[in-house]
This record gives C-alpha cells, sequence and structure tokens, in this order.
C-alpha cells in the first residue's frame, strides 16, 4: 500500500485556494440574476426593496471591522529588525480592505436595483443632488466625525517612534521582566491611515452621488423613491463614520502605548481615541433610518394630533422625548471635556457631571410638562410598575459592584497604599446622581394628572420618564465603578499560575455598559397608547382639587 | 407638481425626440418654468432605462433650438426666451388646453387607454389632413 504523499495540499488548502474562485463566480451569478432575471412580483415589490436596502446595509457593516489592525504599528521586539523597513509593518490589507468593502457593497447595492422592463417608461424631471437626501444631524454628526479622525491622523504623524525592549533575564529595577513592543515613526502609519481616511472620504462622496444620480424605481412613488434614497445616504454615512473613527482609534492605541521603561511597575494605559471610536459605533447602530412605507400607511401617531380621542397626549409625549435630544451632545461634551480637562479634572468626574446634567435636564421637562399640560392639584394614580426588571437589574449590579470597589479601595486605603479621596471622591460622585435622580423621579411622581389625556396614557408617561431617569442613574454609576477600577493599584503576581485580575479590563467594560445603558431603547408610542383604555378625563371634574 | 415624461419604446418615434418634445411641451404648458433645472444626463438615462447618448441627443438639440441651456456649473437650464417665445408664439390658448383635459378626462371615464387615444387622435388629424383644414398643419 502506498503512503499519502506528504506534500499533497489538505482540504482546507484546496478550500483557500479555490475559495477566491468560488466568491467570483457567486458575485457574477448574483449579478447576472439581478440584471438580467431578478424582478419582483409587483405585489411584493416594497417587501423586497426594503429588504434590499436593509441587507445591503448588513453586508457592509458585517464587513466594515478594523479589528485586525487594531495593533498596527507597534511591534513585538526583533520584528522590525526581521523585515527591514517600518513599511512592512503596516497591515495594509487589514486596514484598506475594510474601506473598499463597505464602498464596494454600498455602490453595487445602488447599481443593482432592477432596470425598467416595460416599454412604456416614465421619470420625474428633477435636478437631484445628494445633499438633497442626507438628514441635516446625521450629515453634520458624520462630517464632525471625519475632521475628528483627520485632526487624530495630524496628531498622529508628530508621534515618535521607540524601539522594543528585549525580554530581560533578571529582574531590573522594581520587577519588570517581559519584553515590551516597540513602535515604528507616527508619520509611518499616520501615512497609511491617512491613505485609508482619504479613500474613504473620497468614495464616500462618490458613492453620494451615486445614490442621488442613480435609478428611481418605477414601481415606487416619487416620494417612496425619495425615502428610498434617505434610507441608502443613512446607511452609507453611519458606515462610512464608524470605519472614520476606527481610524483614529488605531491612531488612539498607537499613541497611548507607553514607552519602555524597566523602572515601571506598571504599564498600564487607556485608548480614548478607542473609548470615542465605541460611542460613535453605538450612536450609528442606533441611528435608524426612516421607514419606507406604503401610500396610506400610519407610521408616527403623533402625526395624528388633532385626533380629539387623543387630547393633550401627543404634545405631552413629544415635549418628554425631546429631553433626549440632550443624550448626543452631552456625549460630545464628556468626550471634548475628557480631552481638554483631563490634565486637571479627573473622567470619572465628567462622567458623574454629564449624567448629572441630564437628570437636572429630565427633571426641567417634567416641570415644564407640568406647567403646561397638568393643573396642579389634580389627583394621581398610583404607578403599578415603575422599571423594567432589566433596568432594576442594572442599578442592583451597579450597586454592588460599587460596594465591592468601595471596600476594596477603603482596604488599599486603610494599608496606606492609595489617599483616602480615591473612596471619598467617587462615594461624592455615587450620591450625588443619586440624590438628582431622587429629586427628578420626585417631580415625576408628584406631577398632578395631565388635564387632558387618559389615566392610562398619564401613567404610561410617568413610567417612560422615570425609565429615562433611572437609565441614567445606572449609565452613571456604572461609568463611576469603570473610573473606580482604574484606581485600584495592582501588582501582578509572578506566580504565573495565580489568577491575574485585570482591572483595567473590567473598567473598560463598565464604561461600555454604562454606554449602552445610556441608549437602552424605549418602546415607540402607539395610537392605542395616547387613546388609552379609558376616556380622557375631563379637565374639571370631581376629583380635581383634592 | 412634479414634471413627468413618458417615453414609448414600441412607438416609431426615437426616444430623444420623444424626450425632446415633451420636455418643449412642459414649457409649453407652464409645468417647465424658465430656470427649472433638468436632471443630468446620466440620471434621465437610467429613470429612463435608455442609453446615456439618447439623452444627450435629446439635451443637445434642445440646446440648438434655444429652449434650454447647458454650463458647467448648473448643468442644463430652461431658458426665459423660450418661455417668451412660446408665449409669443404658439401658447396654446386656455380655451385649447381645457379641451385637451376634459378629453383626458372623457377618456379615462369610458376606460379608453393613453394608447388607444393616441391612435384615435392621430386618425382625426390625418382626416382633417387630408380633408385639407387650414389650422392643423403637421403631425403630433
Amino acid at each position: 500500500m502506498l503512503d499519502s504523499n506528504p506534500l499533497a495540499p489538505n482540504f482546507f488548502e484546496i478550500l483557500v485556494v479555490f475559495a477566491p474562485v468560488v466568491a467570483i463566480i457567486c458575485v457574477v451569478l448574483y449579478l447576472i440574476l439581478r440584471f438580467a432575471v431578478w424582478a419582483p412580483k409587483r405585489d411584493k415589490m416594497l417587501d423586497a426593496v426594503r429588504k434590499h436596502a436593509l441587507w445591503t446595509g448588513v453586508i457592509a457593516w458585517a464587513l466594515s471591522s478594523l479589528a485586525p489592525a487594531t495593533q498596527a504599528g507597534v511591534y513585538p521586539s526583533g520584528q522590525l529588525q526581521a523585515v527591514g523597513s517600518p513599511w512592512a509593518l503596516i497591515p495594509w490589507f487589514a486596514i484598506f480592505a475594510p474601506v473598499v468593502a463597505v464602498l464596494g457593497v454600498h455602490a453595487i447595492g445602488q447599481a443593482s436595483w432592477p432596470a425598467p422592463k416595460s416599454p412604456q417608461r416614465a421619470a420625474v424631471l428633477e435636478f437631484r443632488r445628494a445633499r438633497d437626501f442626507v438628514e441635516p444631524a446625521l450629515g453634520a454628526v458624520v462630517l464632525g466625525v471625519f475632521i475628528f479622525s483627520a485632526g487624530a491622523l495630524v496628531w498622529l504623524a508628530f508621534t515618535p517612534g521607540f524601539a522594543a525592549l528585549e525580554p530581560l533575564s533578571s529582574i531590573v529595577g522594581t520587577g519588570w521582566v517581559g519584553a515590551v513592543n516597540g513602535r515604528i515613526e507616527g508619520y509611518v502609519l499616520a501615512a497609511a491611515l491617512g491613505g485609508a481616511l482619504l479613500v474613504l472620504t473620497l468614495g464616500t462622496l462618490l458613492v453620494m452621488r451615486l445614490i442621488a444620480s442613480r435609478r428611481s424605481l418605477e414601481a415606487l412613488t416619487a416620494e417612496q423613491n425619495r425615502t428610498l434614497r434617505v434610507i441608502g445616504m443613512n446607511r452609507l454615512l453611519r458606515v462610512v463614520a464608524t470605519v472614520a473613527s476606527g481610524l483614529a482609534g488605531i491612531a488612539g492605541n498607537f499613541m497611548v502605548q507607553p514607552m519602555p521603561d524597566p523602572n515601571a511597575s506598571t504599564m498600564s494605559w487607556f485608548n480614548w481615541l478607542g473609548l470615542v471610536n465605541v460611542i460613535i459605533l453605538i450612536v450609528m447602530l442606533a441611528w435608524k433610518p426612516p421607514p419606507l412605507t406604503a401610500p396610506g400607511d400610519a407610521t408616527d401617531p403623533s402625526a395624528t394630533a388633532s385626533e380629539p380621542a387623543m387630547g393633550d397626549g401627543p404634545a405631552a409625549a413629544k415635549l418628554g422625548d425631546s429631553a433626549q435630544s440632550v443624550i448626543l451632545p452631552a456625549v460630545i461634551f464628556l468626550v471634548v471635556g475628557a480631552a481638554v480637562l483631563l490634565p486637571w479634572l479627573d473622567g470619572v468626574a465628567l462622567m458623574a457631571t454629564g449624567a448629572i446634567v441630564l437628570l437636572l435636564t429630565y427633571a426641567g421637562t417634567e416641570l415644564l410638562l407640568r406647567r403646561n399640560y397638568a393643573r396642579p392639584g389634580r389627583s394621581r394614580h398610583h404607578l403599578q410598575k415603575l422599571l423594567p426588571w432589566p433596568l432594576w437589574a442594572a442599578l442592583i449590579l451597579a450597586t454592588a459592584g460599587l460596594a465591592l470597589v468601595l471596600a476594596r479601595l477603603s482596604t488599599d486605603s486603610a494599608m496606606g497604599t492609595i489617599p483616602s479621596s480615591y473612596i471619598l471622591t467617587p462615594l461624592v460622585y455615587v450620591l450625588a446622581v443619586l440624590a438628582v435622580g431622587s429629586l427628578a423621579a420626585w417631580t415625576v411622581l408628584r406631577r398632578p394628572a395631565l388635564n387632558n389625556a387618559s389615566t392610562s396614557f398619564d401613567a404610561l408617561l410617568r413610567r417612560r420618564s422615570l425609565f429615562r431617569i433611572s437609565r441614567t442613574v445606572a449609565a452613571g454609576w456604572f461609568a463611576i465603578l469603570g473610573g473606580s477600577l482604574q484606581a485600584i493599584p495592582y501588582e501582578a503576581d509572578t506566580n504565573p499560575l495565580a489568577i491575574q485580575p485585570n482591572f483595567q479590563a473590567i473598567g473598560i467594560l463598565c464604561l461600555v455598559i454604562g454606554a449602552l445603558i445610556l441608549v437602552f431603547p424605549m418602546r415607540k408610542l402607539t395610537r392605542a397608547d395616547f387613546v388609552g383604555s379609558d376616556p380622557a378625563a375631563q379637565p374639571y371634574t370631581a376629583s380635581a382639587g383634592k | 407638481m412634479e414634471a413627468r415624461i413618458v417615453i414609448d419604446l414600441r412607438t416609431a418615434t426615437p426616444p430623444y425626440e420623444q424626450i425632446q418634445g415633451q420636455i418643449v411641451s412642459l414649457i409649453a404648458v407652464g409645468e417647465l418654468q424658465a430656470g427649472t433645472r433638468l436632471p443630468t444626463v446620466r440620471s434621465l438615462a437610467a429613470d429612463l432605462g435608455v442609453a446615456a447618448g439618447t439623452v444627450a441627443r435629446a439635451y443637445k438639440e434642445l440646446e440648438a433650438s434655444g429652449v434650454v441651456a447647458t454650463n458647467r456649473r448648473q448643468g442644463t437650464v430652461v431658458l426665459p426666451q423660450a418661455m417668451a417665445e412660446h408665449k409669443e408664439n404658439a401658447g396654446p390658448p386656455a380655451e385649447v388646453l381645457a379641451a385637451v383635459d376634459h378629453l383626458l378626462a372623457t377618456a379615462r371615464e369610458a376606460g379608453i387607454g393613453q394608447k388607444e387615444l393616441l391612435h384615435l387622435l392621430q386618425g382625426r388629424l390625418s382626416q382633417a389632413a387630408s380633408r385639407s383644414d387650414p389650422p392643423v398643419s403637421g403631425a403630433p
């Protein structure tokens, strides 16, 4: 019996060789089907269009990850000598592939709408500009992200490089024995990331032009075609903003790498630009495009505000929801504030201040609601279920975490390793957030019932306000917890088998959880909510004044 | 109100002539005002599912007859002279436009399609031409 050839390729090697060929065949087949064969049935056209728009966005999002390039420009000991040039250390494919993939998927998605097939063709004589289909707020934020990323790359260009540190054979100084990564000159990485940002910018402008100039779908109305272009623009801008901020995040990781110092006891760092990237990612994930509706569909219940059965409901709900618009400016303020004020003020103070400002805004909104839509003295109904269980869980977890961390810090303080301010400061922040949150909740619970709305809607509005308040308190506490975890002094155990708790990583996780809780979504109001299960209470009933 | 054009690839009239004729008609009835920016060649061609050269030729003919002007900054715009010319020259009188609207409404009520209506109109015009009625000249 013959032995198998040890040099013969195995199954996976064959798969890797043929995978690109199969992928190209799939793309060609898809394009043939799309252009020559596929045409959805007219009655299912709207559904097919919605799915096409959605999947274009989802596929582009799935391909937008810059994770393989996170450590770009950072190298372990000996690697630079092995490759000879810093340019050879740049992961070109990992940096440029997501940029090209995102733009390519959106370009194919826009260019592959079905062509008109009937001999009779109609067109609206309209001059379409790309900016007509950009939502103003989204456009401004995305522009800001691009400018911010470009600024970070300029900063990166002036960052000096340093050589990697060889692993030491004996303990030096206070005990650092491991190897430390080096980094190349900043301008090299800045050139690579800048090139990717330039391609991303120009490509985005071209795809935006394509979205404006591509064919209209004959099965849709002019308004639906316009909405479809707005949806395409929304999905494109959201994903390119995350890629642009991801490029800044890579720059941030490069810039915060600590200089090798044999006398340093810890070599920790925090990538603030990476945190900005996570925030932008969350904001962009939450920024929904407008819905593509069939003519006659009612999507916005508040749009039918004139219906008498709804009373003041839509207006009051709109006022309550308007407080949410503070979140994004508050986040931007925090990021900018953190960058400017960090040398004088710690990050925890900024985050606690942000949470307090948000809570005061909610309390102010409630007072405005009381002044405009509720007459003093009107009776209230007792609320049955104040908060959903995930928020209770978040509050309990944050409390438990804070208790553990403060207990640990007090032990360290008693041993004299940290000053007592390390415990007092976060404790004051926690209590301040709790006090302002309680004040805001009190304004909600003490507010008289709305004059002209059903009692069930009034209760729903209160629960929504309490939801926002508790969400902000939980997010603030998680942020303080994350910041406090960074302050815990920790020396690595020399025993390699010992458990090495990474407080830095747990702290960052807490910050991310806090950011996620802050944008925890609320259910949208429906028409049934406004009308309520009972008729609208009359402004002057027997209960008034009690 | 949005200005729309409809072309039919089955008719003998070339698509560029249909585009050109309908734009002139829309200017004549006042639906396209002076200064209105027409869509780019590429986007109109994409909407109609025809070659870009077809729309480019229609625009070129319109430009040659002084109806529109093309420049780098604004693209293709309807000229004020074209409006004035139409008002002075032919600008269909209001009663004619009203009669056409009435014809369209009657045809819709009777369930007569666009193509059939065009054939009827074409037939009547041919009859009128054969009787040499002076006011009607040329084919539509």
